[in-house]
């Protein structure tokens, strides 16, 4: 590589060995940022983002060699396409800003992060994707260590979440459940999916789309499926903490460390073609354990919840 | 243990919080995708208003609710704590009624602390509950949640007995218009208006209630003259409002005020039975009552379990009472009115005043808040302060209102060292004006036996500070020429102790079936010492040698031990078929002092009932129609007459609906099979039927 490296390589012992290679530590976090050149893409004024560049920050802070990052607001990068497309790795943050870079055809290697599955479709080998979205085989697994007896599940699922439909059937098939899909296409239609829980299995799990579960239709959801007591499986923390009895999820600082973990992968492998997307791989469950107490449910902590969904997701 | 979110039906319980419209508020930059997985939303079922598993509380409890309160046919709110079990409820006149938790209690219900919305309402001046003044209608109640035994922990002072608390429905709940008429026997007359509605992020209602009724019928006894016709009627008119405001994401007020009044009869139109009510002594009059309050909750929810609230009420006490009585030379049958200055030196024939004009207030400030600590351990800890004001004249022989200002602080940890254990360890710390300090532990072992089923062991001490009117009592008729004291009748040396009681439980409880129905099975032993008494003082000094050496003490003098079995079930077999019981049986040591100067007593067990059983049946035929069928059963219980009774109650319905809305049309009977005294012999419970038609809009 270089001629610190060799140097290294070749004195095993001595004083000046030392300081040869005490030199050389000095200059290593120089020698990633001459090779790589990695911009991350974000819109500063969201605090989604913010909060994805403090995990980002926090996991590249422990890399070895370090990876020198910098840091592009989105409403500056529209002038910056030629700096863009000289990155070795860009890294955006969103739906909007890879669509962004898509449209001013930035030609860089890039890695757009919190974006929806549906997104990903279309773009170039250059493109990889993180998923903003729980993998569905993870989210049946939860369902199944949490609530072993359960046999039936009733999934609630919006037009954005359509797409998911027939990896979810399969999720549901190795998990050994009988799953019901139920189509909401606005919050009216929350009362069906309900009504379908009730019929069989009384667990429904709904899939993010905030037009239809939203602040005002959340209270609707929460409380029907309480008075029926139904176990309302959700796909945030936010909608635990509203009243869901339970969800697998990715805080965006997780988010930030997964993506920081994969420029780390993609750098160091020197890949011409990224990898496809890929979901989450650094989640948490959350357990609305007053909730379970009220509902009568024996749930385990957090922290097995965990284990046992890598486990079943064949993680471990 | 969370009590005061207490309930032990799924369906029912949960508050509706209004939403504002649209999106989440907490970050307009969100993208729509990153909205619907990371934006805030609004907490819906909270610590306080889930229902507490029946398996982990550390107390027996009944819950009463809606579905109950409508099959009930009740037409005012003691009658229905007696679906509690253990409950027993008894009736001083057509406007007052006592409710008692195994007997320990009188016509003023001391020993329960009552509270609406948690909003204590027992009386500062006598620690009762004036239930025919409370400013509430049933039709906006949502739940009674009855927590059997003592619970100062929890829910502070007078929580000696038992804890009433009545939690009325969320504004949210009761939007559009309502009405209710009923009309029965006893010239029963009420109306009921109700308006809901939503302004922005407020939720509100106004309710407005007017009542009356001509109290019990007029009783003849054989070989009496006259027939004792006791003037209990009473007219009510009430306005309450309660407002529902979701001030952010997770910040809630509750706003509450309302307002009581009306006429209330008090003594004797004739007396016809031996002379221990004297239409002489207590002539027919009005008093007149005025009751208002106001209350301030702020809520701020930090997780489905964190939550902080903040109590601010006033309450307000007006009784206007005093009455004049028939000339001394009447009530002593003297054949010459000179002849009063020879009996009483100095004094004139003249009628006596009786002054009970009571005025009260309340200002009390609570602090709670619930946390997770950590996966095992969970903690509720806050702080009280109250301040008391009752001015009685007439009551305590001063001018000058007397105060007692009380401070609490609390806390409660609930703690599951292993998974089929949970330790519920709480104290409290008070202090108030009459008493000084006192210290209430509270300690609580479940252990679950299988996936539905629970036993307990608790050990409780409470303590009940004497009220104003046991510790500063100076109650007296007067000469109505001068004001002047003529015959003391109540008089306490002050100086008293609290009440204490211990209590201990061993109980069983669990789910049946699919979960609707449950069980709760305890035997208990409760110890009460120092017990405030109030004996006639046989030897008690009177300002003139002819009057009757006597009057009413107030005296920590008794001690009693209760102990017994309890059982309260509920059945749903379906969403059509709602059973209820309740049944106790005490066995009770200690005397009660009837006397002093000499001492004389008579055996507790003559005031608490052996047995006391309830049982409630409630069906939907379908179409509309349901029926329900009530018994209650008390067993001997003396006060001034030694007998049991066992009532029926009938309730037919229809729901209907119309355009625009829905009704119910009701027809209830009460005391269906009998007629009977209970309390007082004066006071005859005869089968009365009641209608009522109800229209929402």
């Amino acid at each position: 590589m270089d001629v610190g490296n060799n140097r290294r390589m070749h004195c095993l012992a001595g004083i000046a060995c030392l300081r040869w290679a005490f030199v050389s530590l000095l200059f290593a976090p120089l020698l990633p940022a001459m090779a790589a050149g990695v911009v991350v893409v974000t819109d500063e004024g969201n605090t989604v983002h913010q909060r994805f560049v403090t995990g980002f920050e926090q996991q590249i802070r422990g890399f070895r060699p370090a990876l020198a990052v910098r840091y592009l607001s989105s409403a500056t990068a529209g002038n910056a396409r030629e700096s863009l497309s000289e990155a070795s790795l860009v890294v955006t943050v969103g739906d909007g800003i890879a669509r962004q870079l898509r449209e001013q055809g930035v030609a860089a290697p890039t890695i757009n992060a919190l974006v929806s599955k549906v997104e990903r479709d279309g773009a170039s080998n250059h493109v990889s994707s993180l998923y903003i979205d729980q993998p569905p085989l993870r989210m049946v697994s939860l369902v199944k260590v949490a609530l072993p007896d359960v046999s039936a599940l009733t999934i609630g699922m919006g037009e954005s979440t359509r797409h998911m439909a027939l990896e979810i059937e399969a999720a549901c098939k190795q998990m050994r459940l009988v799953c019901e899909t139920v189509l909401m296409r606005d919050s009216t239609e929350i009362e069906s999916a309900l009504e379908q829980a009730a019929l069989s299995g009384r667990v429904l799990m709904v899939l993010p789309d905030p037009l239809v579960i939203n602040a005002a239709t959340a209270k609707a959801l929460i409380l029907g499926a309480y008075m029926r007591g139904i176990a309302l499986v959700g796909y945030s923390q936010a909608l635990v903490k509203a009243g869901a009895l339970m969800a697998v999820h990715s805080t965006p600082e997780q988010l930030g460390m997964d993506a920081a973990n994969v420029v780390r992968e993609s750098v160091a492998a020197r890949q011409a073609n990224l990898p496809d997307g890929r979901y989450p791989g650094i989640f948490s469950v959350s357990v609305n354990y007053q909730l379970a107490r009220a509902l009568r449910l024996d749930m385990r902590s957090e922290a097995i919840l965990e284990q046992l969904v890598r486990r079943a997701e064949g993680n471990e | 243990m969370f009590l005061r979110s207490v309930s032990a039906r799924v369906t029912g319980v949960a508050v509706l919080l209004s939403l504002g419209p649209g999106m989440a508020q907490a970050d307009e930059s969100m993208a729509l995708g990153e909205q619907g997985l990371f934006g805030d939303l609004p907490v819906v079922l909270t610590v306080t208003r889930l229902p507490q598993n029946i398996l982990e509380v550390p107390a027996s409890m009944t819950v009463i609710d809606r579905r109950m309160i409508e099959a009930s046919g009740a037409i005012d709110i003691p009658d229905l704590l007696r679906l509690a079990a253990g409950f027993q409820i008894a009736h001083a006149g057509g406007n007052r009624t006592s409710v008692t938790y195994h007997g320990m209690s009188d016509e003023f219900s001391r020993r329960i602390q009552v509270l609406v919305d948690g909003r204590s309402i027992y009386m500062p001046a006598n620690g009762g509950v004036d239930w025919a003044d409370i400013p509430l209608a049933m039709e906006d109640i949502d739940r009674i949640e009855v927590l059997r035994g003592p619970n100062g922990v929890a829910f502070g002072a007078n929580s000696f007995m038992g804890v009433v608390n009545i939690i009325t429905r969320h504004a949210g709940e009761t939007r559009g218009t309502f009405a209710k008429l009923v009309g029965g026997d006893g010239n029963y007359r009420r109306a009921v208006v109700r308006q809901g509605a939503r302004l922005g992020d407020l939720d509100f209602r106004f309710t407005l209630e007017h009542q009356r009724d001509d109290g019990f019928d007029d009783v003849t006894f054989p070989g009496k003259p006259r027939p004792y016709s006791i003037k209990d009627d009473k007219e009510s008119t009430r306005l309450s409002f309660r407002g529902d405001y979701r001030a952010g994401v997770n910040d809630y007020v509750n706003l509450g005020f309302g307002l009581n009044q009306g006429p209330r009869g008090q003594g004797y139109l004739s007396s016809g039975s031996d002379g221990n009510f004297d239409v002489d002594l207590e002539p027919a009059f009005d008093a007149y009552n005025r009751r208002h309050f106001q209350q301030v909750k702020w809520r701020r929810i930090l997780s489905s379990e964190d939550e902080i609230q903040l109590n601010i009420y006033h309450n307000y006490t007006d009784t206007q009472a005093a009455y004049l009585t028939a000339p001394i030379s009447e009530i002593l049958d003297l054949p010459d009115p000179a002849l009063v200055p020879l009996i009483f030196p100095g004094v004139t024939d003249q009628p006596l005043f009786v002054q009970q004009h009571i005025k009260a207030e309340r200002f009390d400030i609570e602090l709670e808040h619930r946390l997770r600590i950590n996966e095992a351990l969970r903690l509720v800890w806050g702080g009280e302060a109250r301040y008391d004001e009752v001015q009685a004249e007439g009551y305590l022989g001063q001018e000058d209102p007397i105060i007692n200002r009380l401070y609490r602080g609390f806390a409660h940890s609930e703690w599951r060292f292993a998974p089929a254990w949970l330790l519920n360890a709480g104290a409290m710390v008070e202090h108030n004006d009459i008493v000084g300090m006192n210290f209430s532990p509270r300690l609580a072992l479940n252990r679950r036996l299988a996936p539905r089923h629970a036993m307990r062991l608790s050990y409780t001490r409470a303590y009940r500070t004497p009220v104003i009117l046991e510790e500063y009592a100076d109650y007296a008729q007067q000469l109505s020429s001068d004001g002047s004291v003529f015959n003391p009748l109540w008089k306490s040396s002050g100086g008293l102790d609290p009440e204490r009681i211990d209590a201990y439980e061993f109980g069983f409880m669990g789910y049946l079936g699919d979960s609707r129905s449950q069980y709760d099975l305890k035997v208990f032993r409760e110890e009460i010492r120092d017990m405030v008494s109030y004996p006639t003082d046989l030897n008690f000094p009177k300002p003139y040698a002819n009057l009757p050496p006597e009057a009413l003490v107030f005296e920590n003098i008794d001690q009693v031990r209760l102990q017994g079995y309890e059982l309260q079930l509920k059945l749903e077999a379906d969403r059509d078929t709602m059973l209820s019981l309740g049944f106790s049986r005490v066995e009770s040591e200690g005397t009660v002092t009837i006397t002093v100067n000499p001492v004389s007593t008579r055996s507790i067990s003559q005031y608490v009932p052996n047995y006391t059983a309830s049982f409630l049946l409630d069906h939907h035929f379908g179409a509309g129609w349901s029926g329900s069928m009530a018994l209650y059963h008390t067993d001997h219980q003396k006060f001034w007459h030694d007998t049991a009774v066992t009532t029926m109650d009938l309730r037919m319905a229809k729901r209907f609906a119309y355009a625009g809305g829905e009704g119910t049309f009701a027809v209830s009977a009460h005391n269906v099979n009998n007629s009977h005294f209970d309390y007082q012999d004066e006071y005859l419970i005869e089968p009365r039927v009641y209608a009522s038609l109800e229209l929402g809009f």
